[in-house]
């Protein structure tokens, strides 16, 4: 085994690391972490990481990824699904726009009057469950189980670890919003002793 | 008796067939027609006919009814997917939000004016087949996939295994020039042609 293939939204990305921050208030051009748990897991285990997560991530995107990346037999592939009221648009090109609350009027508007978290549960685990139906050999992870409730009799897929409950606790980092270098420390020190 | 289970929008509702019709305002009945392939295909292989379909369902209506209805191992299933640029948002309180060109609310205008594109209802749609494909594998259910025409959808990509059956009722019904009374969809023939038609590969 090689690589560790990452995927997930800007918890996986380690936004707001020292690292990954730049004063504008945000992480620019920055690549992902090497403080992220990706990283921090890659390095134990003397694994290349190969981190494709991006903020502001949709589960729709990071599916997206999964079901077009091009795998090796012995990766070790993780995923963070990510909170289901985002949404993105796939383009021709395969250029990704990622749709959310902040974003332009319109989408805002958009999102605002077909939002429902029952339908947008419904669509994240869709997404969980088919990726997993053609990457099979994934560890999952969320980062809120609740807001992918209610789980769908059909989806099958196990959830090992979910960030949320050691996220609320944690110190945050530079933006207030993320967790900072311990945090990540210890998800992947969770992650390390599930795998 | 086994059972045929159909899920799909109006053409497989039969929308518009003389049992099936209100002619005041060109809606759909408010059963199933007997006269739609479903029920015919049901009747000539002795087959409970359980006909879930419903005129303007999307493809994520007919996926959703799909993959949470409870399946008998002796069930015979046939998926009619429906056009691609629909949709729907299903609401905590139960409701349904239908997004279609037709509906005039703000949702759908929106959703028409920025969001929607082929290659979007493309991706959902061989999403929706694949995971449906593997499901009915899974559980080892007889399963038939169906869409209204082959050229609404673009090339399916090499990760949806999903294989859908070459018949298309709408060809048949244009190339027949049989349509039902709303001038819209097809006619009965072209059902009955339709129903010989896939009975070869249903038998």
């Amino acid at each position: 085994m090689n690589r560790l293939v990452a995927f997930g939204c800007s918890h996986t990305y380690g936004v707001a690391l020292n690292d990954c921050w730049i004063d504008v208030g945000g992480p620019g051009d920055l690549p992902p972490s090497k403080l992220a748990w990706p990283n921090i897991m890659a390095k134990s285990l003397k694994l290349e990481c190969i981190n494709t997560s991006t903020p502001g991530s949709s589960n729709r995107e990071i599916w997206w990824r999964i079901i077009n990346f091009k795998f090796e037999p012995d990766d070790l592939i993780l995923v963070q699904w990510t909170y289901p009221n985002r949404d993105c648009i796939i383009k021709q090109d395969d250029t990704i726009d990622q749709l959310a609350v902040w974003k332009e009027d319109y989408i805002s508007k958009f999102l605002t009057l077909t939002h429902d978290n029952h339908d947008r549960a419904i669509e994240a685990n869709t997404y969980i469950h088919h990726a997993n139906i053609l990457v099979p050999n994934m560890y999952n992870f969320s980062t809120d189980i609740r807001t992918l409730n209610p789980i769908p009799s059909w989806q099958t897929t196990k959830i090992l670890f979910d960030m949320n409950s050691i996220y609320i606790t944690s110190d945050k980092a530079i933006d207030g919003e993320h967790g900072n270098e311990s945090f990540h420390e210890d998800l992947a020190q969770q992650y390390l002793s599930i795998i | 008796m086994n059972r045929l289970i159909t899920f799909g929008c109006s053409l497989a509702y039969g929308h518009g067939l003389s049992d099936c019709f209100k002619q005041q305002n060109n809606e759909p009945g408010d059963v199933a027609s007997k006269l739609a392939f479903p029920a015919l295909i049901a009747k000539r292989l002795r087959l409970d006919n359980f006909n879930l379909s419903r005129p303007g369902a999307s493809n994520k209506e007919i996926w959703n009814k799909a993959i949470n209805f409870a399946y008998d191992a002796t069930d015979t299933v046939i998926v009619h997917w429906s056009y691609p640029d629909r949709n729907i948002i299903y609401n905590d309180n139960g409701t349904e939000t239908e997004l279609a060109p037709w509906q005039d609310n703000d949702a759908s205008r929106l959703f028409y004016k920025h969001f929607h594109s082929d290659i979007e209802a493309n991706n959902d749609f061989y999403l929706r087949l694949d995971q449906l494909n593997h499901f009915y594998k899974m559980f080892g259910i007889k399963v038939r996939f169906f869409v209204p025409r082959r050229s609404y959808y673009g090339v399916q990509p090499k990760w949806c295994l999903g294989h859908i059956m070459h018949y298309s009722i709408e060809e048949m019904s244009h190339s027949a020039n049989d349509f039902a009374l709303d001038d819209i969809h097809p006619g009965e023939k072209t059902h009955y042609n339709y129903t010989n038609e896939l009975l070869t590969i249903l038998k």
